[in-house]
């Protein structure tokens, strides 16, 4: 009788038989842990520590005036002045919008060119669509903010050309950076990308053969669409948009350097209470309130990614 | 038996063509206009540029500021990719290989630091690496990129590592070799795809890094991405568009080459 393997490792691998080395070598699990050992070090020891010290200032006492900056106490006062003031309210509030607009151009955008690259029967088209998209998301994200400001600019390319063909004139050029709309731009076009990637990952997966049965009972492309292909979609479209909205309420670069003082969004002020207060009390604990909402959205995101896993999709 | 006749109307194909050129376009235009107006002669924008100059290349090759920033950045990468690409194989193999209590939550918990707030992870490692007196600017960077790149490299190694076919370690074993010796020969050769897209990425992410950065580097350490923040904040110059369109220019080569050895649509399923 053949030798199973009693370990399951995914539905791909066939069953087989192997030798008894195979097998030992599978069995000890102290070697998961000798090959884990730098990640663990990394992650475990320094990352975890990072995180457990960070939670642990966000309790300690800020004074300005003492002679140590800092009380190890423990109160809840800077949580408190966070969720108490409507200024860091407002702070949270806005970020979620801003956020939230970023997320609906990115799926605009974003699903048409997926699909088109899931379905389209030219190889080059799609490789020139994956490479486009794939330099795209590596790309300098300083490298785009700044050819945004030259597009952007008061006196840039954009407000040039409408001067040139006569829309606007020279006294009235648009202010588009300095304020939402140059923070929307970047951020859209930094966080595109990503959602195209996570699109196409998951659009794969729906099979050409369902809007083919659909159209031979004798629904049009539109119908298809909506009845089959974007229903099935869904999946797609809710990891897409929870990926690129938990990277665009953290977003720092882009809302400092396009947007203006009242676009700021929550890491700005993480960041200013490090640098311009040395508050690391007040610091840490607008860190574990913006830690706190990331990992909301990611648990919404990998309970949206299994049932899709559950559904067989 | 009659078909019914289907009606199918050519615009949805057009709008989503359209859509598709639109939002490609969005995407490479801003990063052109950088690339072009780089060899515009005059001091301040204008497009499409008056006259051809490589002034501002020249200019920027005598910055002491942006030399220095990229050799820090440069320094710090290399070490990020060696470091995280070594430790993020061995992690990978752990996690497809060996099954063990926990596995799919610490999987979770290793992949974590890229969708953690940067700004967050950046302040965390500040703070507990100096309160354990760790006060090194460019060790502390280098820390805080390894733990932001490992997840990279596990994604890559493992996305070959669920594919491949493990009977021909089998077949090297049964021919007397050791598992070093097979991990060597047999195993690593067929990681190879996996591996340089997890070092690529390495050491891309940890060159480009900024918010993770802005926290950890001292005025001695520089990266590149830091002096081009502070340059920019204040004055907009050709120079930034000269270093910017080296940057891309530099990052376009290094994915054609990935490409030549490696199927990048295997590797970039981001979720």
């Amino acid at each position: 009788m053949s030798k199973k393997i009693p370990i399951k490792e995914g539905p791909l691998q066939p069953e087989r038989q192997v030798s008894r080395r195979s097998v030992a070598l599978r069995l000890k699990p102290y070697r998961a842990l000798g090959l884990l050992s730098p990640g663990l070090f990394f992650l475990l020891l320094i990352y975890s520590g990072a995180l457990l010290s960070l939670f642990v200032f966000s309790f300690f006492r800020y004074s300005a005036s003492g002679v140590e900056i800092m009380q190890k106490t423990f109160v809840l006062e800077n949580y408190i002045r966070f969720l108490g003031d409507p200024f860091y309210l407002k702070v949270l509030w806005n970020t979620f919008k801003i956020a939230f607009i970023v997320t609906a151009i990115c799926l605009v955008m974003g699903y048409p060119i997926s699909y088109f690259m899931v379905r389209t029967r030219s190889r080059f088209g799609r490789r020139v669509i994956m490479m486009t998209v794939f330099i795209s998301f590596l790309v300098s994200v300083l490298v785009r903010i700044f050819s945004w400001i030259i597009i952007l600019g008061q006196n840039g390319l954009l407000n040039n050309f409408m001067v040139l063909i006569g829309i606007i004139d020279e006294e009235h050029r648009m202010q588009l950076l300095g304020n939402i709309y140059g923070t929307i731009v970047g951020l859209t076009h930094i966080l595109l990308p990503f959602m195209v990637l996570t699109l196409v990952g998951v659009l794969k997966g729906i099979h050409p053969s369902v809007e083919e049965a659909s159209q031979n009972l004798g629904a049009n492309k539109a119908q298809t669409f909506l009845k089959v292909t974007l229903p099935l979609s869904l999946p797609a479209i809710s990891a897409g948009s929870l990926l690129v909205f938990t990277l665009a309420i953290s977003s720092f670069a882009v809302p400092l350097l396009l947007g203006g003082p009242s676009d700021r969004m929550i890491s700005n002020y993480i960041y200013d209470a490090f640098l311009q207060f040395a508050n690391y009390p007040f610091g840490a604990a607008m860190s574990f309130i913006l830690l706190f909402l990331t990992l909301i959205l990611v648990l919404i995101q990998m309970r949206v990614l299994q049932t899709r896993l559950l559904a067989g999709g | 038996m009659v078909l019914r006749k289907r009606s199918n109307p050519k615009w949805p194909t057009i709008g989503v063509k359209i859509l598709v050129v639109f939002g490609l376009l969005f995407l490479v235009f801003p990063v052109l206009v950088v690339i072009i107006s780089s060899f515009n002669k005059a001091p301040f924008f204008e497009f499409p540029p008056r006259e051809f100059s490589i002034h501002w290349y020249l200019k920027l090759l005598s910055s002491y500021k942006f030399i220095d920033g990229f050799k820090v950045s440069f320094i710090i990468a290399a070490c990020v990719t060696v470091i995280s690409t070594f430790s993020g194989i061995l992690a990978a193999l752990a996690l497809v290989r060996y099954n063990f209590r926990g596995k799919n939550a610490l999987n979770a918990y290793l992949q974590s630091p890229i969708i953690l707030p940067e700004v967050v992870s950046g302040l965390a490692l500040l703070i507990f690496l100096n309160s354990i007196g760790m006060f090194n600017n460019l060790i502390n960077l280098i820390i805080g990129h390894v733990i932001w790149t490992i997840p990279y490299v596990i994604r890559t190694v493992s996305a070959v590592l669920y594919r491949f076919d493990r009977s021909v370690e089998e077949a090297a074993m049964s021919l007397g070799a050791n598992s070093v010796q097979t991990f060597l020969k047999v195993t690593f050769p067929l990681l190879r795809a996996g591996v340089m897209a997890g070092a690529m990425f390495s050491f891309i992410m940890s060159f480009d890094n900024f918010a993770l950065s802005i926290f950890l580097a001292g005025p001695l350490s520089q990266t590149l991405p830091i002096v081009l923040f502070q340059h920019m904040r204040y004055e907009v110059d050709p120079t930034i568009a000269a270093l910017s369109a080296l940057l891309v220019g530099g990052l376009v080569c290094l994915v054609f080459l990935l490409e030549r050895f490696v199927k990048i649509e295997e590797f970039v399923g981001i979720d």
